[in-house]
């Protein structure tokens, strides 16, 4: 059961706190021996402060006297920093500075703002870090709304060129991640990206790294967003270098970009052939069922193994905290290429076969052609329901087509480049 | 003569002497100048001659020497000369621009100088009385006296001779210089030269007489002084030696022999002894000194200083000078060590190293400078300049050499690849030591470097069983290349080590591994810029890698990598392996380069395998893709040798059974045209190309296996195309037991090439057969098909004219990571000699090489993964 799962493959390219939604997932599911799992899930959220959440596992259970300790620790703590950051906070709540900040350009580094706050305010440099230390400490916690106001006013504060600038962005994505708000948490990983790829480390393998990291955090907000799948393949298939940390790093990734390509609805036809070229290559270092499926389909043309693959991806994709909401749209669309792919090699299949190859009763299978025919037109298929067969119509391009259709686009780039040379020559009289 | 005087003589001599030597060094270079017609030459050489003469002036003077008569001698020869060649028209017309330029520069400086020098007087008087050509050696040798004895000399008479006893050493000079006159004068008269070789002879019996004399004063003095019997014996057996036979080899043994005696009565210490090892070092590498001995005397050095236990800072110095030695042995480096003299310095070497490694406080480096060196103090660690790892590096290029010369099919070659062993025990145990040392800061990161890559040079082309090293080969090769690729800083020996590391894993069969490794280098595109060396070596791992690629059934990269090397004709010389045949285009020194290059015979890849394995690939992939270009007029060729093979058999009037592996091949191509598949594999696989070449895989049924396999798919393919016109229907089952294949092999065979639209054909799924739709095309519309064709080539080049093409953003397709090698044509050309020149040769038309097959987005993985390491 355990074998296809990811959760252990992609723990080390994500925070503390975003495995801890991966683990619950996973407990129910009981693919792994649950008492170490909770052992795991105890002594990951040992290492964070979120101590009421460690005390709960014990469930009634008499809780170590170190624990205990460690609260109160921990509450003096957060008073201790508290008292320190309410006069921060105090300051960067006032309406006129907050409005600066609203209106805030990326451009300016952020020191306009820290000027006018010295000026006026009394605000000292120090006091930058203390709110990041607060922020990080809420985060810590738990307190995940706090951390993500806390971090945003930080983000304003400081300029790009500070060491904890990047913590600051990775710690106010996970803080939208967790409180779960799509759309700010979106922003933050466009902001995150942008600072990546302008590549402010030392060394390539760093970058690669945080690439990977990225990824990672991106699959929580994209499988979460309307359209983030479509943002999936953008970024994981069509960016080079992402697909290139892919490829060393996190080849597991190439399971949720092939879910991605395949239930996308409007990037499909054109990233398939990409995927599989990719799923191809690295075929001998990573393979699970989603990707075998697709193996199967469009290099080894074995549609009864792609039948199988299928009926496993269904397991896989219901214990995978991300794939889970997709499973159905994943299974639709599968199918829908498995027909595909009949249509264009056979002139006549049996439904009967279709339905098997489908997973389906035969009435089923019947019915859903005759939507597939109705929603996607195509072409020439028709069902001899006597027969019980699907039929489709030659469609044979003769020579005469072929020759017409090879000269048909000819006219348009002669004419494209007609176009372009008169401009060219414009552009020339112009200079002249 | 006594003791005292002669001393003095000696020094005042000893003075003079060299002033003389220079002269006459002048001299002589003038002479050959003359003889070449080299006026240019012959100015400079009269100018330096005439300011050491003013230099030497004041020593003269001192010793109230006159003018030495040799130097008159030769300015008069140089004025005759330039007389000569003054009056002589043609001559001068036909000397070159500087040598016109310089000959009245010459002759007005002559002049004034005689004049300015006032020693016309001596010119005429020279001339007056001529020493005649044959005469020159005794005049000389009187000139010599004069100048030694200055009591005997007289103002008045400068050229006349007058008799003294000789120094032995201003005689041996004339013995030189008369020589020398012979040597550029062969045209003395006939009628002098007995008179002179009786001279001759008179003078060698007195040069050896008087040697033997003045040496045995000074024994005599020694003697004196020491009272030693051994050297008074020697003196004279010596002695008697030297009258029956004037052979004067026996001189500098004496003198050797001589060295290496330590005074009995005086205690040996570090300081006597360093100063002889001096002393016997200071011979090294005259022409004197003869080698053997040179390494005897060291050797005896060492056992004394072993017997006197003084200490191991010595005796490694001493050591480490006999390796020195015993690599002088040779004085010519292109030629090879004896082997003899290989193991025996191999067996100093390890000797040595066992020291190093045992004893902590011995400490050899080259960042020591010579002052630096603490051969004494036990207190402190001992420094010794120089570098074992240096030793052992030459004695690995030095093993590398022996078996390049000898000869590879005998069983003298199986006896010298022994050392090999021994040799990769040394270096393992080099390593060892580095390892252990390397903290303490005596290495030079570059060497340390050597010794991993000697290392992997040992290892990179054996298969796991063949190398007997603990534990896992792999690992083993994973970390001296990784300890490589964090030291190196220049590149060089980084790609090596990787190239080796491909290669070892493709002999390994780990194809993906080794396929990463490769792109990830990006060797393909550097490899035009680099050294010969490393270019031979990237076509062995590029031969090894297809063969890799071939066993695990990747054909079409197998293809590639292949072709790279079998499509140029000149496989064996591509991989070092043989000399180039074409030698009428190098000069001796390049094939002697070329020659040095070659790699030794254990490590050869067999050519003859890989030429089969390349063309049962391109039989695979050209006889389908020649199936379905029937139709077409140009047809695109995959492999040019391949379609060469076909060629030449289709033009022999009479074919037979095959012979060779080539035949076989070709032969099982025309069944496979045919759709017969099983005539192909027969002609695959038998046992005759068992013995040539699937025996030789070490996994060979796996591999035949595949091939079969792939025969059958291929002829199904090539079935289908051929004879798609003929058949309306096709029944999958008749396919697949006509193939014996299974029915849903067949299936998804056919469904790739209906969706890769090779076959116009659709699937009948009730009835399970296969409904063709090709029509054969009319001669018409063929050529109107051709005609679009070749208008969309033409809009598509305007286009590009019009645009070049810019980097397309987004996802690139394979082919487009690098500028490709047919571009860089220009530089290659002159840099990389006969390595790479000529490779893409046979093979222009395709666009996508370096690349395997569709992995283009691998290639740009590589800065990334090596940070990593």
């Amino acid at each position: 059961m355990s074998t296809f799962d990811l959760t252990q493959r992609m723990a080390p390219f994500l925070d503390l706190h975003l495995i801890i939604p991966l683990l619950e997932f996973i407990e129910p599911r009981r693919i792994y021996d649950e008492k170490s799992l909770t052992e795991m899930h105890r002594q990951l959220l040992s290492k964070t402060n979120m101590i009421d959440s460690v005390i709960e596992t014990y469930s009634g259970k008499p809780i170590p006297a170190a624990i205990e300790n460690k609260k109160k620790q921990i509450i003096k703590e957060r008073d201790e920093l508290k008292s320190k950051v309410d006069s921060v906070v105090a300051i960067l709540e006032i309406p006129e500075v907050k409005e600066m900040m609203d209106n805030n350009r990326e451009r300016d580094g952020n020191v306009r703002i820290l000027e006018h706050l010295t000026q006026n305010h009394n605000f000292t440099v120090d006091m930058v870090d203390t709110l990041f230390k607060y922020s990080k400490f809420m985060y810590e916690c738990g307190n995940y709304t706090v951390a993500s106001v806390c971090l945003y006013y930080y983000r304003n504060l400081v300029n790009q060129a500070d060491p904890n600038y990047l913590n600051a962005l990775y710690g106010k994505l996970a803080s939208e991640i967790l409180l779960q708000e799509w759309e700010h948490a979106r922003d933050d990983l466009l902001k995150l990206r942008a600072y990546i790829d302008a590549n402010p480390f030392d060394t390539e393998w760093e970058l690669i790294t945080q690439r990977a990291w990225i990824m990672h955090w991106a699959l929580f907000v994209y499988y979460n967003y309307p359209k983030g799948r479509d943002e999936i393949i953008e970024m994981f298939l069509n960016q080079q270098p992402y697909l290139n940390a892919i490829q060393v790093l996190a080849p597991h990734l190439l399971r949720y970009l092939a879910v991605a390509v395949v239930t996308s609805k409007s990037r499909q036809k054109n990233s398939l052939k990409d995927l599989v070229k990719v799923i191809d290559i690295e075929r001998y270092s990573y393979k699970d069922p989603v990707t075998d499926f697709l193996t199967c389909l469009y290099i080894k043309y074995d549609f009864d193994e792609a039948q199988e693959m299928l009926q496993k991806c269904e397991e896989v994709l219901s214990n995978d905290f991300f794939l889970t909401a997709v499973l159905n749209d994943f299974r639709e669309s599968a199918r829908l290429l498995i027909f595909e792919m009949f249509c264009r090699i056979h002139q006549c299949i049996t439904i009967e076969m279709l339905a098997r190859r489908l997973n389906m009763s035969q009435e089923e299978a019947e019915r859903w052609i005759v939507d597939l025919i109705r929603t996607y037109r195509i072409e020439g298929a028709k069902i001899d329901s006597k027969l019980g067969q699907v039929v489709m119509g030659v469609k044979s391009v003769s020579i005469h087509e072929q020759v017409m259709e090879n000269t048909k686009r000819l006219t348009l780039r002669a004419q494209q480049i007609a176009l372009q040379l008169e401009k060219g020559r414009q552009e020339k009289t112009k200079v002249n | 003569m006594a003791g005292p005087e002669d001393d003095e003589k000696r020094v005042v001599r000893a003075q003079k002497d060299k002033k003389f030597d220079e002269l006459k060094g002048i001299i002589k270079q003038n002479r050959d100048a003359k003889s070449n017609k080299d006026l240019n030459k012959l100015l400079a050489g009269f100018d330096s001659l005439t300011k050491s003469y003013e230099k030497s002036k004041a020593v003269f003077q001192r010793q109230n020497v006159s003018t030495p008569r040799f130097y008159i001698r030769s300015l008069v020869e140089i004025e005759d000369y330039v007389n000569k060649m003054w009056e002589d028209k043609e001559a001068k017309s036909s000397l070159s621009k500087n040598n016109a330029k310089a000959l009245p520069a010459l002759r007005q400086k002559l002049k004034k100088y005689v004049k300015e020098q006032s020693l016309a007087d001596l010119v005429t008087d020279y001339r007056a009385n001529p020493d005649e050509d044959g005469y020159e050696t005794p005049d000389d040798e009187d000139d010599d006296d004069l100048e030694i004895v200055p009591e005997a000399k007289t103002e008045k008479s400068p050229g006349k001779p007058a008799d003294k006893v000789l120094d032995s050493d201003s005689n041996s000079d004339s013995e030189d210089e008369d020589s020398s006159n012979w040597s550029s004068e062969p045209d003395t008269s006939g009628s002098d030269s007995d008179e002179d070789s009786v001279t001759k002879m008179e003078q060698l019996r007195r040069y050896f007489l008087k040697k033997e004399f003045r040496e045995d004063s000074k024994d005599g003095k020694k003697e004196g002084k020491h009272g030693r019997q051994e050297d008074r014996k020697r003196v004279i057996r010596v002695k008697e030696v030297a009258e029956d036979d004037d052979d004067n080899d026996w001189t500098p043994v004496n003198r050797e022999k001589s060295l290496v005696h330590f005074d009995p009565k005086e205690e040996v210490t570090h300081d006597v002894m360093i100063k002889k090892l001096n002393e016997v070092m200071s011979g090294r590498g005259k022409r004197t000194t003869d080698r053997n001995q040179h390494v005897a005397n060291l050797q005896k050095l060492l056992e004394v200083s072993e017997q006197k236990e003084l200490g191991l800072g010595i005796s490694v110095k001493i050591t480490f000078c006999i390796i020195s030695a015993l690599f002088e042995l040779n004085s010519k480096i292109s030629d090879f060590m004896d082997y003899e003299t290989f193991m025996n310095t191999l067996q100093t070497v390890n000797q040595l190293l066992d020291v190093l490694i045992s004893s902590e406080n011995v400490k050899l480096s080259v960042t020591y400078a010579e002052e630096d060196e603490n051969l004494k103090d036990d207190t402190q660690d001992y420094r010794v300049q120089g570098s074992i790892l240096i030793a052992v590096q030459r004695l690995d290029a030095e093993l590398a050499k022996i078996l390049q010369n000898a000869d590879c099919h005998s069983n003298d070659y199986i006896e010298k690849l022994k050392a090999e062993k021994d040799m990769c025990g040394l270096i393992e145990k080099a390593e060892k030591y580095v390892e252990l040392r390397n903290q303490s800061g005596i290495f030079d990161k570059h060497e340390v470097c050597k010794v991993y890559m000697m290392r992997i040079g040992h290892i990179y082309y054996k298969y796991k069983d063949q190398c007997d090293i603990e534990g896992d080969v792999g690992q083993v090769m994973d970390y001296l290349c990784k300890k490589i690729y964090a030291l190196d800083d220049e590149k060089r020996l980084r790609q090596r080590a990787m190239l080796c590391h491909v290669y070892w894993l493709a002999v390994h069969d780990q194809w993906h591994r080794a396929r990463d490794l490769l792109l990830m280098s990006h060797m393909q595109a550097i490899v035009d810029h680099s050294d010969i060396d490393t270019q031979i070596l990237y076509n062995r791992t590029i031969c090894q890698l297809g063969l890799c690629a071939f066993r695990h059934g990747f054909i079409k990269e197998a293809h590639q990598g292949l072709s790279e090397i079998q499509n140029t004709q000149r496989a064996k010389e591509l991989l070092a392996q043989a000399v180039g045949t074409r030698q009428h285009e190098k000069t001796p020194e390049q094939e002697k380069i070329d020659r040095s290059r070659q790699v030794p015979y254990h490590m050869h890849i067999n050519v003859e395998l890989m030429e089969c394995v390349y063309l049962i690939c391109s039989m695979l992939l050209e006889i389908p893709h020649m199936a379905s270009c029937e139709f077409e007029m140009r047809r695109r060729m995959l492999s040019r040798s391949f379609h060469y093979q076909l060629k030449q058999s289709e033009k022999a009037s009479l074919t037979g059974p095959p012979e060779n592996t080539r035949e076989h091949v070709v032969a099982a191509s025309k069944a496979m045209l045919n759709g017969d598949w099983k005539k192909c594999q027969d002609y695959i696989v038998n046992e005759k190309m068992n013995q040539k070449v699937w025996n030789l895989f070490h996994n060979a049924e796996p591999v035949k296996e595949m091939v079969i396999r792939r025969i059958q798919e291929e002829s199904l393919r090539t079935y289908l195309l051929t004879y798609s016109t003929v058949y309306s229907t096709v029944s999958l089952k008749k396919l697949a037991s006509l193939f014996e294949l299974t029915k849903k092999d067949v299936h998804s065979i056919i469904s790739k090439m209906i969706i890769q639209e090779e076959l116009s054909a659709t699937l009948d799924e009730p009835t399970d057969c296969l409904i063709m739709h090709r029509v054969e095309p009319s001669r018409l519309q063929m050529l109107a098909l051709n005609l679009s064709d070749k208008l969309q080539t033409l809009s598509e080049n305007n286009e590009q004219i019009l645009e070049p093409r810019t980097g397309r953003g987004g996802y690139q397709g394979p082919g487009s990571w690098f500028p490709g090698r047919n571009e860089r044509q220009g530089d290659n050309k002159k840099g990389s000699g006969g390595y790479q020149g000529e490779r893409r040769g046979g093979s222009g038309q395709d666009g996508k090489r370096g690349n395997w097959g569709s992995q283009g987005n691998q290639q740009r993985r590589h800065p990334q993964k090596t940070r990593a390491f």
